[in-house]
């Protein structure tokens, strides 16, 4: 089927796809390994081989609550942008659209500020408002982060889907709600998902805006952050190994939906 | 500035054993209990061997947060005009501006009866004092030494010049931070009073510090980084952060060692604060009681390697006995003008 | 639809977290940056002179367009890497294709702190890739080539960010209905040509979406350079940093937030003004 040209262009393109996961995934191997032998030297010791780290890792109390803190801001922050998202962006594309642009940047902005920025201001007009520092702040700082990259994917998903499906479903009689579950959603499902796993990604990692908005709470990032001066302990490699293994069944699983949602013939 | 000097203190890396220690000790945020202190500080001073007495005498909950950095520590204060902290530990450096912007409040000593703990050479500093109001203890201090290789310098470095030699090119790394690269350019250059330099003197501390910046390696801006990039590289030289980082060198089979040079180094002394916001003062003069108490002054020392304020005798056990040959840090005459230099030296 | 009332009404419903919770404090910050500081105390006032410091000053300057330039770099390296990827995950079929995409886009779970930390003590003088080189006889001593300037900032950060170029183009290709591809092949077109005129004009959306995400995450980036680019890696983030902190003149870091907010929003109207002229 494939003609020579297409086919060299395939290896090579296959060739520079192994390289480069390859690179990407060379500091993932490293902490793996680092997390269960010590390295003296740059030699790895392989008789010191334990799990030892796996284990004493859930007896630490900072890093556990470290730990829940994040899962609970990413959680939330998620879910409230993916849903903002889905708004916003129908709000977007319907023809009595107010202010379209106005809304956007204001969308884009804390993803295209410096991180100290967004988190600055917030810091700011939340200590005027008189708002105590918190899980709910950083959920906050959270959701105006990641919101750009949720609304940003449903909208791309949203102005490709053809008018002519919407305007069939109107025709045959379904009303504009039924429209949207049957219709719509479906279409935008998998750049919802897509969204919030890269959110997900996002909030779990921020620290930046988190810094100024944590008030006395620690997420992961801060605790990392605190403890970079520190010196990160070969616990700290389990933790961040085991958190890649949860994200890989987590993101296996999405994967498999989304190939449901796509199920189109190509 | 002393950003650097901050994450000195988080000196309290002994080596990685004692680092799971105290991170497994950190105590959880407990939340919503009656009473409960809230403290701003750096890692290794608020310790379970001395919050837990303190928990079990008040009744109250502690709840920590660890700051990374001053800045970070100033912005979270004045962010939140204090109300967020009852406690917090900085330097003597800083006072100045949290005093300026009512950050925090002058300390009845009548309610802090371990003051008299205190030793003779840290019980009237001036910087911490305003209208003979005093507002901050001292707690915990240190230096910002020259670490070196003890294999490549068989007798120790006894000048910071050593760092300006380009027989060492790409072998030596220095902290990234405004205030104490200057003022140890300052210093370098025989300046009489590096924290008060004339433009002239900002001119030739800037054209010696561009001068070192092509011999190193590079700025470092973490403890552990400077101890990291320091055993990854095999580097000679380090303007370094604070003493643990010879403890922690050496516990990577490095041949470290430090050395006070004839020209001084930089000293930091940190001091706990009340913050402006506090919610039950009483309850922060305990916890600094508490803190000044000789026991607590000891584990600091033997345990953390800082020099501490009660206890002569443990600053002597871990060799802090350089108390006279370093140059306190003070709030510099223009800090936005160093940042403004240190941009320049960087961006050459 | 036409009455006003609802119109309004449904603006205000969908405006108000986004203008309250961004616009609201960025707008804090834009006033600040007019404020200026007394005895390290903020005071109101309408003061340019942060403004103009900033053009006046050829540190500040000169950082923000070396910041500038760095983030081109940046994004070419991710496009040029990305494109190739998405291209090749796309024309997988099945599992094999989500399989493929999954694995481009895992590693931005990995926390950037300690990604940055074995970054650097991989190519360090001591690390595994000199160790490497030096063992297989290919270097002679080990280098410090690979760590501390320029070459390292740009290839940590592609390390860094190249699934975020990966994603939107793959999402984009993903969207090309399959039966366009076969009328473009039954039509008699090369592949070649397929790739020129269906292909990449359908992905460009994805593919300005994806160069825009780059740059931008790498404009915001200031740790990066100076973890790995040794005396060279300081960049305009870095500056407006210390700003708020030692300097303590947040009136003036603002101020050079603005121009870094300016020029972010010129480079989104240019990316959306494009992205637009290549909609079907």
């Amino acid at each position: 089927m494939l003609n020579r040209s297409e086919r060299i262009a395939d290896i090579l393109a296959g060739v520079l796809t192994t390289l480069v996961l390859l690179v990407l995934y060379a500091p993932v191997f490293i902490s793996a390994i680092f997390s269960v032998v010590q390295v003296n030297d740059g030699r790895i010791m392989w008789e010191t081989f334990s799990l030892q780290n796996y284990v004493s890792m859930w007896s630490n109390p900072s890093v556990v609550d470290a730990l829940s803190n994040t899962a609970i801001v990413a959680a939330s922050a998620v879910a409230i942008a993916s849903l903002l998202a889905v708004l916003l962006a129908l709000y977007a594309e319907w023809p009595g659209v107010i202010f379209r642009r106005g809304i956007e940047i204001a969308i884009y902005l804390p993803f295209l500020l410096p991180p100290i920025v967004t988190g600055l201001s917030l810091l700011v007009s939340s200590s005027q408002l008189g708002i105590s520092r918190g899980l709910m702040t950083i959920i906050v700082g959270h959701t105006v982060f990641v919101l750009a990259v949720a609304y940003r994917l449903v909208l791309t998903r949203l102005q490709s889907m053809p008018r002519a499906l919407v305007e069939a479903s109107y025709d045959l009689g379904a009303s504009r709600l039924q429209t949207f579950r049957f219709i719509t959603l479906p279409y935008l499902a998998s750049a919802i998902v897509t969204g919030a796993v890269l959110a997900l990604t996002l909030s779990f990692d921020e620290t930046l805006i988190s810094v100024f908005l944590a008030g006395d709470r620690m997420t992961l990032p801060l605790r990392l952050w605190a403890m970079m001066r520190v010196g990160f302990t070969p616990e700290i490699n389990a933790l961040v190994t085991l958190v890649l293994l949860v994200s890989l069944v987590l993101a296996a699983l999405v994967a498999s939906r989304l190939r449901i949602g796509n199920s189109n013939p190509e | 500035m002393k950003k650097a000097t901050s994450i000195s203190r988080r000196k309290f890396a002994l080596g990685s054993a004692a680092t799971i220690a105290s991170f497994t000790a950190a105590p959880a945020i407990v939340r919503a209990a009656a009473k409960e202190l809230r403290v701003l500080t750096w890692e290794g001073y608020a310790e379970p061997d001395w919050v837990d007495p303190f928990k079990a005498a008040t009744g109250a909950d502690v709840s920590i947060v660890y700051t990374g950095s001053v800045d970070e520590m100033f912005a979270k204060m004045q962010g939140s005009k204090g109300a967020d902290f009852d406690v917090v530990a900085f330097d003597t450096s800083s006072f100045k501006r949290y005093m300026d912007s009512n950050l925090i409040q002058p300390i009845d000593l009548s309610k802090v009866a371990n003051a008299q703990n205190i030793i003779p050479e840290f019980k009237s500093i001036d910087a911490i004092k305003r209208d003979d109001k005093q507002y901050g203890i001292p707690f915990a201090w240190g230096s910002l030494p020259l670490i070196y290789d003890a294999t490549a310098f068989p007798t120790a470095p006894d000048s910071w010049t050593v760092m300006w030699d380009p027989q060492y090119a790409q072998q030596m790394i220095a902290l990234d931070d405004a205030n104490n690269s200057i003022v140890l350019a300052a210093l370098v250059l025989g300046f009489p009073e590096p924290y008060n330099l004339t433009d002239d003197q900002f001119e030739q501390v800037k054209q010696k510090l561009i001068e070192q910046k092509k011999l190193l390696l590079t700025y470092y801006a973490g403890f552990d980084e400077g101890v990291k990039l320091f055993a990854d590289n095999k580097l000679k030289l380090m303007f370094s952060m604070g003493e643990p980082q010879v403890a922690a060198l050496k516990g990577k089979g490095v041949n470290a060692a430090l050395s006070i040079p004839k020209e001084k180094a930089i000293g930091w002394l940190d001091c706990w604060v009340i913050s402006a916001g506090a919610k039950d003062v009483d309850l922060a003069n305990q916890w600094i009681n508490t803190c000044l108490d000789k026991k607590v002054g000891n584990l600091l020392s033997t345990k953390k390697s800082y020099g501490n304020t009660t206890d002569a005798e443990a600053n002597k056990s871990i060799g802090m006995t350089y108390g006279d040959r370093l140059a306190w840090l003070l709030t510099p005459e223009n800090f936005e003008k160093r940042v403004a230099v240190w941009n320049e030296v960087k961006a050459s | 639809m036409e009455r006003l009332l609802p119109r309004v009404l449904l603006f205000a419903l969908a405006a108000c977290l986004p203008l309250g919770l961004v616009l609201l404090p960025i707008g804090t910050f834009l006033v600040l940056s007019f404020f200026h500081m007394e005895n390290s105390q903020i005071v109101p006032s309408f003061w340019l002179a942060n403004y103009a410091n900033f053009f006046r000053n050829w540190t500040y300057l000169g950082t923000f367009l070396g910041t500038l330039w760095l983030c081109t770099q940046v994004t070419a390296i991710c496009m040029l890497l990305g494109y190739p990827i998405a291209w090749f995950v796309w024309r997988r079929s099945g599992t094999l294709r989500y399989f493929l995409l999954l694995l481009t886009v895992l590693p931005l779970f990995m926390s950037y702190i300690v990604k940055l930390y074995t970054i650097r003590s991989v190519l360090g003088l001591n690390g595994l890739l000199n160790q490497v080189l030096v063992g297989l006889g290919i270097l002679e001593k080990p280098s410090l080539l690979f760590m501390f300037n320029q070459h390292a900032v740009l290839g940590t950060m592609a390390v860094l960010y190249i699934p975020f170029a990966i994603l939107p183009i793959f999402l984009t290709l993903e969207r090309i209905p399959a039966n366009l591809m076969e009328a473009s092949r039954d039509l008699g077109a090369s592949p070649w040509s397929t790739f020129r005129y269906v292909v990449f004009p359908l992905a460009l959306p994805g593919t300005i979406a994806g160069a825009l995400f780059t740059f931008v995450l790498a404009l915001g980036d200031f740790v990066t350079p100076q973890m790995v680019g040794g005396t060279t890696g300081f960049t305009f983030g870095r500056v407006i940093w210390s700003q708020f902190g030692l300097a303590y003149n947040w009136p003036f870091g603002a101020a050079m937030a603005a121009i870094l907010l300016a020029t972010a929003l010129l480079i989104i109207a240019l990316a959306s003004y494009s992205a637009s002229r290549q909609r079907i």
